[in-house]
C-alpha cells in the first residue's frame, strides 16, 4: 500500500515546489515598480499601469493606476491574478479615486475558470461576476478597503481559476488607484510556459524534483549531476615532475584522465563528489603520486573519502575518514605511487606508455567518492552548497619523487598545507604567493597543463610544441588563438612524436 | 649471388629504417625555452565562466530545475532555482565554447558566452 501511495504521489508542476499553508495568499504590492516584471510572474494588466507619484500612491512607493474610466465594459480596464488554486477567506485590496472629474465609478470582480478548449492562448473560460462595488462618490479621494469573500463555487477547488478586478465608469477623466492586493490560495501558473496552469507531473521520490529532471528519481537524497569537464568527455592532466627545475616539456611524466561529478540534492547541497581517473602514462623515473584538494572546503564538511589507492608503505598519512591528515582543506590522494598501479614494462623502456618500443601497460581506472551527506545527513561541519565548490576549486597536483612536500600543481593553483614551500623560488620556479603566482617559471611556463577535451600526449623526450604545431601560438596568445591546438587536424600535429 | 643481392637489399632497408627511427626518436629542443607566456595564462583549454541569472523581483514562489548545457546536450550545471532570486555560479567550459543552452521549466534559451560571462535576466525588456 505504501509503495502504491508513493508511486501515485504526484507533485504539482514540472519540478516545482510551491505554496504550502504559509504561502496561502497570492499577493501583489506593485513595489517592483514595473508592471512588466509582475506580468512576467503571470499577473495580467489591462489599461492599468504603475505610478510612484507621491499624492497618488496608496502604500509603499508604487501603486496601480487605471486609465481614465469612461467605459462600462469590464474588459476595458482590469487586473487579473495568475492561475490560482483558490483557498478560502477574503480577497482584499486598497483602492481610491484620484479626484478627477467623474460621473460614476465602480469595481467588478469575476472568477475565470480554466478552459482547455478555449481558442485563446490563455485558455480562459467565461468570466463569472461575483461582486460589484459602486464608489459612493465618483470624485472623492477617500481610501477604501475592499474585502470580498471567496465565492463558494471556487473555494478550495482543485481546479485553477483567475480572479479579475475590472474598473469601470462614466463621464469625466477620473482614474482609480489600488494597492496591496491579496487573494487567498496558492500560485498555480507556470511563468516558463506562457503562464498556463502548472502541469501535473510525477515525483516518485517526493524530493520536489520532477522525475523528468531528477537524475536519481528513486532517491530522495540525490537529484542532480554536475560534471566537470562533462558527462561525455574526460579531461587530461599532464605533468612535468622535475619541479622546481624545468623539465623537457614532453608533459608525460604523469598523465591522468579525469571526470568529476558533483552530485547534489534538491536543495543544491553537495551529496558527494564522484571521481573517475584513468591512469595513462608515466614517462618518469620518479615514483609519483596524485591528489585532489577541494580548495576552501574544511575537513569537517566531509564524511569520508574512498576509492583511492594507497600502497603498503605509503608516504601518506590518512585521517580516519580517508582524507589526508593534517590538511587545512579536504585532500584525497587518489594514488600515492603510479608505479604500484601500472608497473614499468622493463626492458629499458623509457617510462610507462611513453615509449612505443616498449610493451603497452593497460590503463588503470580508479573510481573515488568524497561523501558530504549520508542519507540526507551532512557531516559535522554542516552542508555545503554547490556554489561553494565550483570546478575552479578542484586543485589537482602530483607528489613527486615520493617526497610528500614536493607538490606540483597546475599553474597558479596554491599548494596544500603539506607542501614544502621552501622550494618556492628555487631552480626555475618563480612562485610568488603575494601576486597569486604559483608553479610557473619567470617566463610563466608551467609544470602542468589541463586539456578539458582530453589529448594524446607526446612520446618520451618529445616537447609538446614539437608534437603539436600550434601549441606555442596558443600559449603566446593566452589561449585566444588555436584553442583547438590538440585536435587531430591537418597541419596541427606531428603524429610521429605523439604516443 | 642471388642470396647476396637479397642480403644487401635487406641490409640497406635495415640501415634506412634505423636512420628513420633515429630521426623520430631523437630528443628535440623545445621552443618553449625561449617563450614568455602572458602572466595571467592558466595553461588550460578551459575557461572560467561566470553564470549570472537575474531573477524576477516578485513575491510569487516558483522554482524549477535550471540547467546549463552545451549545444550537444552535455550538462555542465544543474540545480533547483527560485525564480525570485538571482543566481551566480562559476563554471569551467571548454574555451572553444561560444554558446550554451539554458533550460528552466518549459523555457529553453540559447545564451552566448560573452566576456567570460553567461548572462540572462528574467526581467522583461520594455
Amino acid at each position: 500500500m505504501k509503495t502504491l501511495v508513493k508511486s501515485l504521489f504526484i507533485v504539482m508542476i514540472s519540478t516545482i515546489l510551491f505554496s504550502n499553508s504559509t504561502r496561502a495568499q497570492v499577493t501583489l504590492d506593485c513595489e517592483s515598480g514595473n508592471r512588466n516584471i509582475d506580468a512576467a510572474a503571470c499577473w495580467g494588466f489591462g489599461a492599468l499601469s504603475y505610478t510612484s507619484t507621491s499624492n497618488l500612491v496608496i502604500a509603499g512607493l508604487w501603486s496601480a493606476r487605471s486609465n481614465q474610466l469612461t467605459n462600462l465594459s469590464p474588459d476595458a480596464c482590469w487586473l487579473k491574478t495568475p492561475w490560482m488554486l483558490v483557498g478560502n477567506g477574503d480577497i482584499t485590496f486598497l483602492t481610491k479615486l484620484d479626484g478627477g472629474p467623474a460621473t460614476t465609478r465602480a469595481l467588478k470582480l469575476f472568477y475565470i475558470p480554466y478552459d482547455i478548449n478555449s481558442s485563446s492562448s490563455h485558455k480562459e473560460g467565461v468570466p463569472v461576476e461575483f461582486f460589484h462595488y459602486d464608489f459612493p462618490s465618483a470624485t472623492s479621494t477617500v481610501l477604501r478597503t475592499i474585502s470580498v469573500a471567496v465565492p463558494a463555487a471556487i473555494m478550495n477547488s482543485t481546479q485553477p481559476y483567475k480572479i479579475k478586478i475590472s474598473y469601470i465608469g462614466t463621464g469625466g477623466t477620473g482614474r482609480a488607484l489600488s494597492d496591496n492586493f491579496s487573494f487567498p490560495g496558492t500560485y498555480y501558473s507556470d511563468p516558463t510556459n506562457s503562464c498556463l496552469p502548472l502541469v501535473v507531473i510525477q515525483d516518485t521520490d517526493n524530493d520536489g524534483v520532477a522525475d523528468a529532471d531528477d537524475a536519481y528519481p528513486n532517491d530522495p537524497y540525490r537529484a542532480y549531476n554536475n560534471y566537470y569537464p562533462s558527462a561525455s568527455t574526460m579531461g587530461t592532466l599532464a605533468f612535468e615532475d622535475n619541479w622546481p627545475s624545468k623539465g623537457d616539456f614532453d608533459f608525460n611524466d604523469l598523465v591522468v584522465d579525469y571526470r568529476l561529478n558533483t552530485v547534489t540534492n534538491a536543495q543544491n547541497q553537495i551529496v558527494e563528489v564522484l571521481g573517475t581517473y584513468k591512469l595513462r602514462a608515466s614517462g618518469a623515473s620518479f615514483r609519483n603520486g596524485f591528489g585532489l584538494q577541494l580548495d576552501g572546503i574544511a575537513n569537517n564538511k566531509v564524511i569520508s573519502a574512498t576509492g583511492h589507492h594507497a600502497g603498503a608503505s605509503s608516504i601518506i598519512t590518512y585521517a580516519a575518514n580517508g582524507t589526508e591528515a593534517n590538511q587545512q582543506y579536504v585532500n584525497q590522494i587518489v594514488f600515492d605511487n603510479f608505479y604500484s598501479l601500472m608497473p614499468h614494462p622493463g626492458a629499458g623502456a623509457l617510462g610507462i606508455n611513453t615509449d612505443e618500443n616498449a610493451a603497452f601497460v593497460p590503463h588503470v581506472t580508479l573510481n573515488t567518492t568524497i561523501t558530504f551527506m549520508n542519507s540526507g545527513v551532512a557531516a559535522a561541519g554542516g552542508p555545503v552548497n554547490i556554489s561553494q565548490l565550483p570546478p575552479s576549486a578542484f586543485n589537482f597536483y602530483i607528489i613527486s619523487k615520493q617526497d610528500r612536500g614536493r607538490e606540483v600543481h597546475l599553474a597558479d593553483y596554491s599548494p596544500t598545507s603539506l607542501a614544502n614551500t621552501s622550494l618556492f623560488g628555487t631552480s626555475q620556479d618563480d612562485t610568488n604567493p603575494a601576486i597569486g603566482k604559483y608553479y610557473k617559471t619567470v617566463n610563466n611556463l608551467p609544470w602542468a597543463i589541463n586539456v578539458l577535451q582530453g589529448f594524446d600526449y607526446p612520446k618520451e623526450k618529445m616537447p609538446i610544441d614539437e608534437a603539436y604545431l600550434h601549441f606555442v601560438e596558443w600559449a603566446q596568445s593566452a589561449g585566444s588563438i588555436y584553442a583547438d591546438w590538440f585536435s587531430n587536424q591537418a597541419g596541427y600535429r606531428n603524429a610521429a612524436l605523439i604516443y | 649471388m642471388k642470396i647476396a643481392k637479397i642480403s644487401l637489399v635487406l641490409l640497406i632497408l635495415v640501415v634506412l629504417a634505423s636512420c628513420s627511427k633515429e630521426e623520430i626518436t631523437e630528443p628535440k629542443v623545445s621552443k618553449l625555452n625561449d617563450l614568455t607566456a602572458p602572466a595571467q595564462f592558466s595553461w588550460s583549454t578551459g575557461k572560467v565562466v561566470e553564470l549570472e541569472i537575474t531573477g524576477l523581483p516578485t513575491n510569487i514562489f516558483f522554482q524549477s530545475t535550471l540547467s546549463i548545457a552545451s549545444l550537444n546536450g552535455d550538462i555542465y550545471y544543474s540545480g533547483m532555482y527560485d525564480l525570485s532570486k538571482d543566481l551566480h555560479a562559476q563554471l569551467i567550459l571548454p574555451s572553444t565554447e561560444t554558446e550554451v543552452i539554458m533550460s528552466y521549466g518549459k523555457l529553453t534559451k540559447n545564451l552566448p558566452i560573452a566576456g567570460s560571462k553567461i548572462v540572462y535576466s528574467f526581467i522583461p525588456v520594455e
